[in-house]
């Protein structure tokens, strides 16, 4: 391991020294203005906020980290700095040297003004040169109606055009047309293998410590890699540098709190989130007996601390713990993510700038039962990331961004070992060895600005992946029976991957309000997860590519056209995008994917294809907000073995979605907020006919996911009144009302075909719905 | 044994998740479904219990048509002991149904064939003929069974006591009777087992089946047999399969649907399993006093 970082750092020299050679030849040319853009209120940084050069009609926004940096001619310029939601400020620089700059943007407090149309608002969308980008506002997100009053950024996501839920009220998604182990979910840079908490209704994110939320539905940067489908970016806040704050919240089925605050000084911040659920305090209330004497709950917990040593160095240290707990008197079962990020920001001069970061990351389980019985035994699974990352932006003019880096994961996945409990137990031990991987990237991408109106960006993404021993790896014949098997010893590389990942865009804006935008990008997946169920549960296991397993490949291809209205208070967009996928994992029938040792022999592997259109229209009309999208999408698997190798529609494949986002401020103490919702229903798979083996009748299959379910649609509202709202004081409270599928539609969770018990010749179609209208309350607080 | 293992897990997690969304609530719906060909249905166990062994042979049929399946008459139906042909004759009682003699057994190590000639699906005089083989495979020594009063389940645990041999993986099929009277008579209460956890290891009490008090079915005095079946690996995957296809199916838990695995030839569906069974009985006791 050491080696390896060591012959890491290097390789990262050797690409970093061209760049800071030509940085001192070019400094005496040219003046770089360079700094932070953050929020007066809490002194957090400000992700992705522009900054406009008013002669030049050129710009710029700030990256991950807030900061920003352009080299300009010397001059006089005037720089526009903006971010939604904020009061813009202008300040004139007269750049004679090198300039630091850091902005501090207020609060806009004219949401409220009757005639808001006229209010400038930033075009970036039209300018921006990325696409397929849905990055979403956590106050937007606070106000919309949720399940349980359980506001939840995942759910939220699942409104955008071109991104599916799994199923009802599942924290599972899908990106055009995608499968759910093929979004890589960051949070704070690390990866969270399992985004769910009790069974997918509710998501790992806290709404209250998050920042910034980003979902690259395709036009993924080169930065990122290793899933097939998208990138959600979800960033923690840093924590109020200026005063101690608090936010929390009282819900129907849980409680939260996060605290915030300064570390003596400025320089220092923390935030410490935690959430809990009381629905285990409800149980003894159910109708069914064997429901009362179950524990149920889960917890997360998220700390940051965050110290700026000058203005050129800043570290970062966060984590996340989570845990769901199920329990009962005969058997229990527990999951849990953790993270842990440090990160280092340095900068290298006032266009260098480099972040570090150390990641760790951790997802399992644990399920057991019958503790001093004879069938008493434990199962646990777990899975390790242990990643470093370097990630530099180089600031070339006022046209070229340049960002490069390394990264490297190495994995560690132990699928399962279930053994006996207690000494009464007859259960032997079952361990399926754990798979040791590394997982590369190393990248390099330019942001180029041609003129004012034509930006264009080319990268490129060399990833690699490497299997380590000791791994015993099966030969498997065309039956797909395992016939034979090679081991390998210790720290053996016995299989590498190398994979270039060319990532293209160009954005052609006409003018200010109207652009054209195109991309192609090209992913690979090494590691993805053993689940052929449609929602996924908790216990589904992640296994890597090997020498059976090839990685995934996806080619995505898409253009889009955006124009904005009435001074950017109305944006739209439509996109197109065709997609290609090679390599592709499904399951064979019946498959075994639990303490296998033989998974592999399990997959069928092929082609899969998708395409669509998505139109998308937000407005911002001041009182009245939201967005509506209509997204026309497709979805096809090609599969040896499943449907007799016959093209089926895959499981995600839902053609028409549509979703409106409104909300409405009545005034200062009141606003409502409503959701409506709809789908094609999910395709299924329904019997052509019945026999009967002893007894017993079994469906008749003939085709894969060639019927569907009934359409989805539903519509939720949600009420929120702040009484003290035009008070000064401190603490401000809100109570929220929310009402969860209002008019009551009953929307088929699971269709099955029963047999009768009292009359066995009977058959019929039986669906499931989950939810009837469901109204929650929560009240929310801060001081 | 895992996967029956995380079936009976899915199922409590099931319970948990339906039982947490107190509203989720069930349906009868109508929908329009395909109808595909007529396809043959067969199956037949054959044992080491010297008995009439019986195989069925009936069709698929719509799956809305809500008849009993018609028995299919007048088939030629054959068992091949790798030396000898035995003629199976059609029941006077049952249509569809065919029997060997009554003094018929299978031997450990055979493999049986089935032959089904003359089969005449639709009654339009067009006839297929259809196979299928298996092999009776040895059993390990079973000792006894003991039937115990879980005061923490509310119910009677049927405890196993046999060795399972070592060198082999090994598939088992239990036969539960009560005073001498067959309960697994049906595909949905049939109790399968592999060996993954306990190859080569004295069962020491392994749980075979239980009965819940809520169900009433034994009471103090009842004689409980079990027939410990050894079947292959295909055919345990077979009834797994079969057992799974008729359950009851949730998108958290559940893979797509499927057809269950055959062993017979010419496009028929069904099994034609052989294996062997030992009995083992124990009597209930009074139940112990709190």
């Amino acid at each position: 391991m050491i080696k390896f970082f060591f012959s890491l750092a290097l390789s990262i020299l050797i690409i970093y020294s061209p760049f800071a050679v030509f940085a001192e030849n070019d400094a005496p040319r040219r003046y770089s203005i360079s700094g932070y853009v953050r929020d007066a209120a809490t002194g957090e940084e400000l992700i992705g906020a522009t900054i406009l050069i008013k002669e030049l009609t050129q710009g710029s926004t700030t990256n991950s980290y807030g900061f920003y940096s352009i080299s300009l001619a010397p001059g006089s310029y005037t720089f526009v700095f903006s971010y939604l939601g904020y009061t813009k400020q202008e300040h004139i620089v007269n750049l004679n040297r090198n300039v630091s700059l850091t902005v501090e943007l207020a609060e806009d407090q004219t949401q409220l003004q009757e005639v808001v149309i006229s209010r400038e608002r930033p075009n970036a969308n039209i300018t921006r040169g990325e696409m397929s980008v849905a990055k979403l506002d956590i106050k937007t997100i606070q106000r919309m109606p949720a399940l349980l009053g359980e506001v939840d950024v995942i759910k939220a996501i699942q409104l955008l055009p071109g991104v599916q839920s799994t199923s009802e009220g599942a924290s599972g998604f899908s990106v055009r047309g995608g499968a759910m182990d093929q979004n890589l979910i960051l949070l704070d840079e690390a990866t969270v293998y399992n985004a769910s908490h009790l069974m997918g209704f509710f998501s790992v994110f806290n709404n209250d410590a998050i920042r910034d939320v980003k979902l690259y539905k395709g036009d993924i940067p080169a930065s990122s890699g290793g899933r097939l489908s998208s990138l959600l970016d979800v960033r923690m806040k840093e924590g109020n540098s200026k005063e101690f704050a608090a936010v929390g919240g009282i819900g129907t089925i849980s409680s939260r709190l996060t605290v915030e605050g300064p570390i003596i000084s400025e320089a220092t911040s923390f935030l410490i989130s935690g959430r809990r659920t009381y629905a285990d305090i409800f149980l003894p209330l159910a109708a069914n007996e064997s429901v009362r004497d179950n524990e149920l709950f889960f917890y997360d917990l998220k700390l940051k601390v965050n110290h700026r040593l000058n203005d050129n160095n800043r570290f970062f240290l966060s984590g996340y713990f989570g845990r769901d707990i199920f329990r009962n008197d005969f058997a229990g079962f527990g999951f849990g993510n953790q993270t842990l990020t440090a990160r280092w920001n340095h900068l290298f001069g006032p266009k260098l700038f480099l972040n570090t970061s150390l990641i760790y990351t951790s997802y399992d389980y644990y399920l057991g039962g019958g503790s001093g019985e004879v069938s008493g035994f434990t199962w646990l699974s777990d899975m390790q990331d242990y990643s470093a990352k370097f990630d530099f932006s180089y600031f070339l003019g006022s046209s070229n961004t340049i960002r490069f880096g390394a990264q490297s994961t190495y994995h560690v996945l132990s699928p399962g070992t279930a053994k006996g409990e207690g000494d009464e137990s007859i259960f032997g031990e079952l361990k399926i060895p754990n798979s040791y991987s590394l997982e590369h990237g190393l990248y390099a991408q330019n942001e180029q600005s041609i003129g004012s109106l034509v930006t264009v960006k080319y990268g490129l993404r060399m990833s690699a992946f490497q299997n380590i021993g000791p791994a015993t790896v099966y030969g498997y014949n065309q039956f797909f029976e395992a016939e034979d098997f090679v081991e390998y010893g210790d720290n053996d590389f016995y299989n590498t991957y190398v994979n270039l990942e060319p990532r293209l865009g160009f954005t052609f804006a006409f003018n200010e309000r109207q652009s054209v935008k195109g991309s192609y990008s090209r992913t690979v997946q090494y590691i993805q997860q053993a689940s052929n169920s449609a929602a996924g549960t908790p216990l589904d296991i992640w296994f890597s590519a090997s020498p059976n397993v090839k990685p995934q490949l996806s080619d995505q291809w898409a253009v889009g056209y955006f124009q904005n209205f009435f001074n950017n208070a109305l944006e739209t967009s439509v996109e197109v995008y065709y997609k290609s996928m090679s390599n592709v994992i499904d399951f064979k029938e019946f498959a075994n994917l639990f303490l296998n040792e033989r998974l592999e022999g399990e997959l069928r592997t092929g082609t899969a294809e998708s395409y669509g259109v998505e139109a998308f229209a937000q407005f911002s009309l001041g009182r009245f907000n939201g967005w509506v999208s209509y997204t026309y999408s497709r979805a096809f698997r090609t599969i040896i073995d499943v449907n007799q190798g016959n093209p089926y529609p895959a499981p995600y494949d839902k053609p028409h979605d549509v979703s409106i986002v409104t909300s409405y401020d009545i005034n200062e103490k009141l606003s409502v907020s409503a959701n409506w919702i709809y789908a094609t229903g999910v395709p299924a798979t329904f019997p052509a006919g019945r026999y009967e083996i002893m007894g017993t009748v079994i469906p008749l299959y003939t085709s894969r996911n060639s019927f569907r379910y009934p359409d989805y649609h539903r519509l939720d509202l949600a009420v929120t009144y702040r009484p003290r709202a035009t008070t000064q004081r401190k603490w401000q409270g809100e109570w929220n009302l929310s009402i969860y599928n209002a008019y009551n539609r009953k929307n088929a969770w699971a269709i099955n075909f029963v047999q009768d018990r009292v009359n066995p010749n009977e058959t019929y179609a039986e669906m499931t719905y989950l939810f009837s209208i469901l109204p929650a309350i929560t009240y929310n607080f801060n001081f | 044994m895992s996967r029956r293992l995380f079936i009976n897990i899915r199922l409590l997690l099931l319970s948990l998740t339906m039982g947490l969304v107190w509203g989720s609530c069930t349906e009868v719906i109508d929908i329009e479904l395909d109808s595909t060909y007529t396809r043959p249905v067969i199956f037949g166990q054959l044992t080491t219990d010297t008995t009439a062994h019986r195989i069925t042979i009936s069709s698929t049929g719509d799956y809305f048509k809500n008849s009993p399946p018609q028995g299919i008459s007048g088939v030629d139906v054959e068992i091949f002991d790798g030396s000898n042909y035995h003629a199976l004759t059609e029941s006077e009682t049952e249509k569809g149904v065919y029997l060997t003699q009554p003094n018929f057994y299978g031997e450990v190590g055979k493999t049986y064939t089935l032959i089904v000639s003359n089969l005449d699906l639709l009654g339009d005089g067009v006839v297929s003929s259809h196979s299928a083989s298996s092999t009776i495979l040895p059993l390990g020594d079973v000792d006894s069974i003991r039937v115990v009063y879980r005061q923490l389940w509310q119910g009677w645990e049927v405890q196993g006591f046999a060795k399972d041999p070592a060198e082999t993986r090994d598939f088992y099929k239990f036969l539960i009777y009560i005073n001498n009277e067959l309960q697994t008579d049906s595909l949905h209460n049939y109790s399968i087992v592999d060996d993954t956890f306990f190859n080569g290891e004295y069962t020491n009490g392994v749980t075979i089946t239980f009965f819940s008090d809520r169900r009433g079915m034994v009471s103090e005095g009842d004689t409980i047999t079990v027939g410990f079946s050894g079947i292959t690996e295909d055919y345990f995957r077979f009834l797994s399969e079969a057992q799974e296809a008729s359950w009851r199916s949730a998108p958290l838990f559940s893979g797509p649907p499927a057809n269950p695995r055959t062993n017979l030839t010419n496009g028929a569906i069904g099994y034609f399993a052989a294996y062997s069974v030992k009995r083992a009985s124990a009597q209930v006791l009074p139940r112990p006093s709190l």
